[in-house]
């Protein structure tokens, strides 16, 4: 090594440039340095750093950092890994050369770096040696998870009330009346502003049984008034189970993940369901007996409270999965930001879908899915437009209104008809298999463009630890077994990063999702300024 | 968003038959309540009320 290039390795370590360049004495530095396999001791290191007009190091730094066999040949190593333990613990090389450099004692020393110094084979000794809970989540299925939400409900009870009226109204006309009396009955049972919705759900029995009389539909009414009482049932059984599994998520002694997300229709729920039982299913994660608060099996029917529940969710899980879905919204983006100004990591997993695969289950979908996906879309996918050919517009627009035409003539919202859902695909026939193509194609491009915001544009991608400082970044990735690795990395204390210097910048990049983890500015205003109201 | 993406947005599109009021709310029979009070006319309420009385007294009524 020259000595240019020691005095550059010694900039690396203490984060500042060696003054008084001219007065180093260059020839002995050479002398000293000229042989690569030069062991170098704890002394011969401070000697060098005297020689440079550097303070000194104390033992422990130099046990930590550079070892018993460190040499002039592996010292550029050895800074560098000091730097990736500056960046990890405070985002600042000077002040973490200051710090740490300066402790005598090593305990102390193995304190100050404990976050680092874990050791992966203990981490998952510890793990495959937990003990069974004493308090399971009753697992609530899949088809049922949107029975926790509101808005993914609300249609329930809604048909519920409204068949209510409907049913008093027939019996209260007789079977023997015509569609008028009935329909001057309904009129007079509700609320005037309440009153083309529930004409309209008559109308459209009508349009499905053109030949019905009243009787019929009273007693089409009273078998759908027995299905919605026992969804009603249903939903109510649900969150009895769902309110004590948050019980249960409340009282566990230590949580290890927690998913953030936002759900409002029922297909999200399912999909959430689907992510969650797909990651912890993983190889890479079955042997860890982890503890996760999923969001799809808790339920709490007060808003403050829920907000209290999943903020104290945050502070005890040692890292987020945040579930990237159609809707940026302010409760999961609160979430992210939470963990991430707690210095914990944020994994944000955005699915790479194969697109046909995508279009397959999209066509499989119910009919007001794949209306509320292109909905989606059509708000999200702002070069969705551009990409159609003329042919492909004019389709999107008549699948648009037979979808939206289909949706509007549904008699009940939330009991599903198997029978007309597939009669409805059987009569779109190609025209839906090709707008489920474009649909999935256009999501991609949604996903992408997240991503790519996410990784490279967005400046809060990397947030900072507001109790320390340091920049903490988003780890984006977009397979399930890419985020059930970096889980594990996370959770062992086992995650890979390179350094790099670009731009003015030192970035730590985390190596399966290729993400700036932590980053320190060359930027010296910045620094001054940023730093006088951390580290002081 | 580009003009041609406003447009098939803009087209006739499906309206939702209710209007739900969005709150961070979870209480499902209030919501219950709330909706039932907005559906019924004051008529409708007493119709309903008498309906549920009379079957009340049917099934009180002893058997003969």
């Amino acid at each position: 090594m020259d000595p240019d290039e020691f005095l550059r390795q010694v900039k690396l370590l203490t984060g500042s440039e060696v003054k008084g360049r001219d007065q180093v004495d260059r020839d002995s530095l050479a002398a000293i340095l000229r042989d690569d396999s030069t062991s170098l001791d704890c002394s011969h290191l401070n000697e060098l750093l005297l020689l440079v007009h550097k303070d000194r190091v104390e033992g422990p730094f130099f046990h930590y950092f550079f070892g018993p066999d460190c040499t002039v040949g592996i010292f550029p190593k050895c800074v560098a890994d000091f730097q990736r333990a500056a960046m990890r613990l405070y985002g600042n090389f000077v002040f973490a050369y200051r710090t740490l450099s300066r402790i005598k004692d090593a305990n102390e020393f193995a304190l100050k770096v404990t976050e680092i110094a874990k050791e992966p084979a203990t981490e998952l000794d510890s793990f495959r040696n937990r003990r069974r809970k004493l308090l399971e989540v009753d697992r609530i299925a899949r088809d049922l998870t949107p029975f926790v939400g509101y808005l993914s409900m609300a249609d329930i009870p809604a048909d519920f009330r409204s068949c209510e009226l409907l049913l008093s109204a027939s019996k209260e006309v007789g079977s023997e009346a015509n569609w008028g009396q009935y329909r001057s009955e309904v009129e007079v049972m509700a609320n005037p502003e309440q009153l083309a919705p529930l004409l309209q759900i008559v109308d459209n029995y009508r349009i499905s049984v053109p030949a019905a009389s009243v009787s019929d539909f009273g007693v089409f009414l009273a078998q759908s008034f027995d299905l919605l009482t026992a969804r009603r049932a249903d939903v109510q059984a649900v969150r009895v189970r769902a309110t004590r599994n948050q019980d249960t998520y409340l009282t566990w002694d230590h949580m290890d993940v927690y998913f953030a997300t936002s759900m409002r229709k029922a297909w999200e729920y399912k999909d959430l369901y689907d992510f969650i039982e797909g990651l912890m299913a993983s190889d890479d994660l079955t042997d860890l007996n982890l503890r996760y608060f999923d969001p799809t099996q808790a339920y709490t029917d007060n808003r403050i409270n829920k907000g209290l529940v999943e903020a104290l969710m945050l502070k005890r899980a040692r890292c987020t999965v945040y579930s990237v879905q159609d809707t940026d919204t302010l409760g999961k983006d609160s979430e992210l930001a939470s963990t991430l100004a707690q210095g914990k990591p944020v994994i944000a997993f955005i699915p790479d879908v194969d697109l046909e695969t995508r279009a397959g289950q999209l066509a499989d979908e119910d009919p007001a899915t794949i209306l509320e996906r292109l909905q989606f879309v059509l708000y999200a996918d702002e070069r969705l437009a551009q990409r159609l050919g003329a042919e492909e517009y004019d389709l999107v627009g008549r699948v648009q209104d037979q979808l939206a035409e289909y949706c509007t003539r549904r008699v009940w919202l939330s009991l599903p008809d198997e029978g007309a859902a597939s009669r409805f695909r059987a009569s779109l026939g190609q025209d839906l298999v090709v707008f489920c193509r474009l649909l999935a194609k256009s999501e991609t491009a949604v996903y992408d463009k997240r991503a790519q915001t996410l990784k490279e544009a967005h400046p809060l991608a990397l947030q900072v630890n507001l109790a320390t400082g340091v920049a903490n970044g988003v780890l984006v990735v977009r397979s399930i077994p890419d985020c059930a690795a970096l889980l594990r990395r996370i959770l062992l204390s086992d995650m890979e990063f390179t350094l790099e210097e670009k731009d003015e910048m030192w970035f730590l990049r985390e190596r399966i999702s290729g993400c700036i983890y932590r980053v320190v500015t060359n930027d010296r205003k910045l620094n001054n300024c940023f730093w006088n109201f951390y580290l002081r | 968003m580009s003009s041609d993406a406003k447009l098939i947005l803009k087209r006739d599109v499906h309206a939702e038959r209710w209007e739900h009021q969005e709150r961070g709310d979870y209480n499902l029979d209030r919501f219950d309540q709330e909706f039932r009070e907005r559906l019924y006319s004051e008529r409708g309420r007493e119709i309903l009320r008498a309906q549920s009385q009379s079957t009340t007294i049917r099934i009180d009524e002893p058997k003969r």
